[in-house]
């Protein structure tokens, strides 16, 4: 009866162990939109949450269109008009690697170290690579926002800067990382609505206190050498 | 008939280039807000439809159209006012090199010279170890109402005209610069120049100067500061230039922790005489009483905080002091006053986004004028109590 116990302990310990193995690293959390995914050597087919990501898949997205992706123990949200490619996902001894070909468009990462372990996270764009090790960022292929740790960003030329956090930086015209600024401080403000720019947000901002509604009250500082002011 | 004139190369522009970006990626959609705004002046409610259109121009260009539709509507009258929002292509033939040709926004480094939506084009890339932007602009082809540029006694009276659309046609060219590697001292070191030249003709025209110096000064983690200054050269038809200046100092205070949270303390200050510092728009100093900057000092402590990913908050007080000569005009000021101190404001806003797609903002605030002595003695304080509801569709 004993013999019987352990080797059903056995059996369910390999079973475990196989199923852990084998849980993909990369797991669609959430779909909004149109999200679509291409396998290697697969046509491309919507996206639907709970998929699992393997190498080199490819996934774009549409306007108004997001997806989240958890990476290992890492967040990835896919921005609209954005295709990337997981070129590289791997855990070993407790650490991962995770390697993210940014083709178009804007993601932004919540890296975060498995327990006990490391994650050695990079987005490489066209023209710049971001790697980091726990952290929040948002990039697009030239431009970098971090809003908490450390972010060590390259161009084109090889030399890479730190941006902490609330800083940006972004590839300037030779081919180097531009020196990180700090961010506005927009971060301090939620979001707009999606799909609506800055200048429409103003527009509104007018409505809701007096600095988008004095036209018919303007200072009308007239040319004191010329004439009289008009009543 | 001059409208239709100068619309159609704009309405050519667009059935050009909305089929050549449908080829690619592209998308549409209209904001809607529904802004009820209650104060000293009673109640009014604006209904504001801003439809869009944004596509992918191949890889590296993208083109957006937006339109702005408000109605303003009180108890006694309504006021509709159409508008061509942002409306730009924008180009970027290589890393850190843009091209942007249509309405954009722009805003002078400094805030004492011109903000708002311009038509023209800009280039921004590098230029050595500066980070460099040019553009040109005119301002005869928007809105008024929008653009509020009233630098002469024509343009006032064009303000005034009803029959009158476009703003003042008036030439803007604008070169910038900061330093890519400031030192180490300095988080951020810019300068600008703007040459505004006035193309109405005639004897009441007014060229005007500008030179500008931004300089961003951390210390430490928490604290920040930023000053700018601004020379202005004015050039009056039939008088000699003459000479302005204005200034601004920025502190701010990122408390340590976890909160999203910031704490400020800015002053500013524009001469007055000689006609006031040109200021091009009318560039509000304030939220409930909003007068320009020329002839005005103010110095205004803030806090703003972000307890939630979908919740920001504000809270501002501005004192205004005015110069002896060219301070703001209000039908409300005391002729026979040389008080210095106009008043005070306290305004509070929240932000609130519960949905991605639905926003919304509600401001209060109220203006004590009686406070000074520069008001007549019976003016009634000012307030207003406002929400704008907007939902992206």
């Amino acid at each position: 009866m004993k013999r019987i116990l352990a080797i059903s302990i056995l059996l369910a310990a390999a079973v475990l162990a196989a199923a852990q193995a084998a849980a993909p690293l990369a797991v669609i959390r959430q779909v909004a939109g149109t999200v679509e995914i291409k396998a290697p050597g697969r046509d491309w087919v919507p996206a639907r949450a709970g998929a699992a990501l393997t190498k080199d898949t490819l996934i774009s997205t549409a306007f108004k269109s997001v997806a989240v992706i958890s990476v290992g123990t890492s967040t990835l949200t896919v921005k609209p008009l954005t295709r990337l490619s997981l070129e590289e996902i791997a855990r070993l001894e407790g650490s991962e690697t995770v390697r993210l070909a940014l083709l178009s468009g804007r993601v932004r990462a919540e890296v975060k170290p498995p327990a006990g372990g490391k994650t050695d996270f990079t987005v490489k764009s066209p023209t710049a690579t971001a790697s980091v090790r726990g952290t929040g960022f948002d990039q697009d292929p030239v431009n970098l926002d971090v809003d908490d740790g450390n972010v060590e960003f390259t161009g084109p030329d090889g030399l890479p800067v730190q941006v902490g956090a609330g800083q940006s930086s972004t590839v300037g015209e030779d081919g180097g990382a531009v020196p990180p600024k700090d961010m506005p401080d927009q971060a301090l403000s939620p979001p707009p609505p999606a799909g609506l720019d800055g200048s429409i947000l103003s527009f509104v901002q007018g409505l809701v206190d007096n600095s988008g509604a004095s036209w018919g009250t303007v200072d009308l500082r007239f040319n004191p050498w010329v004439g009289a002011p008009i009543d | 008939m001059i409208r239709r004139r100068t619309l159609l190369p704009l309405a050519a522009a667009a059935v050009l280039l909305i089929p050549a970006a449908s080829a690619g990626a592209s998308d549409f959609g209209t904001a809607l807000s529904l802004a009820p705004k209650v104060s000293q002046e009673g109640f009014s409610l604006t209904v504001m439809a801003n439809p869009w259109y944004s596509a992918l121009l191949g890889e590296n260009g993208e083109l957006y159209f937006s339109g702005i539709v408000k109605l303003e509507t009180t108890f006694q009258s309504a006021t509709l006012l159409l508008d061509l929002g942002r409306s730009q292509v924008k180009l970027r033939p290589s890393p850190g090199i843009s091209w942007e040709f249509g309405r954009m926004p722009f805003a002078d480094e400094s805030g004492f010279v011109a903000s708002g939506l311009l038509d023209g084009a800009r280039w921004t890339g590098s230029l050595g170890s500066l980070g460099a932007s040019a553009g040109l602009f005119y301002t005869g082809l928007l809105n008024k109402k929008s653009a509020e540029i009233a630098l002469t006694a024509a343009d006032g009276a064009d303000l005034l005209d009803a029959d009158r659309f476009f703003a003042p046609p008036r030439l803007l060219a604008v070169l910038s610069g900061g330093l890519r590697n400031p030192p180490a001292f300095l988080s951020r070191l810019s300068a600008q120049a703007v040459g505004q030249f006035d193309l109405r003709g005639g004897s009441d025209t007014l060229h005007s100067q500008y030179l500008t110096l931004t300089a961003g000064i951390p210390a430490g983690d928490a604290f920040g500061f930023e000053a700018s200054a601004a020379a202005a050269l004015a050039e009056p038809s039939g008088s000699d230039p003459v000479f302005h200046a204005a200034g601004a100092l920025q502190a701010a205070w990122d408390p340590p922790g976890a909160l999203k949270d910031q704490a400020y303390l800015g002053l500013r200050a524009a001469t007055g005489a000689d006609g006031g510092f040109p200021n091009i728009t009318s560039l509000e100093q304030g939220r409930v009483f909003t007068p320009g900057p020329s002839g005005l000092a103010s110095a205004r402590l803030g806090y703003k905080v972000r307890p939630s990913a979908v919740l920001g908050a504000e809270v501002q007080a501005v004192g205004f002091l005015r110069f002896a000569e060219g301070g703001p005009a209000d039908a409300e000021l005391d002729p026979g006053s040389d008080s210095a101190w106009l008043g005070a404001e306290l305004y509070a806003s929240l932000t609130w986004t519960p949905l991605s797609d639905l926003s919304v903002l509600a401001g209060t605030g109220i203006f004590l004028p009686a406070s000074g002595g520069a008001f007549l003695p019976d003016t009634p304080a000012r307030w207003l109590l406002s929400v704008a509801a907007v939902l992206s569709l």
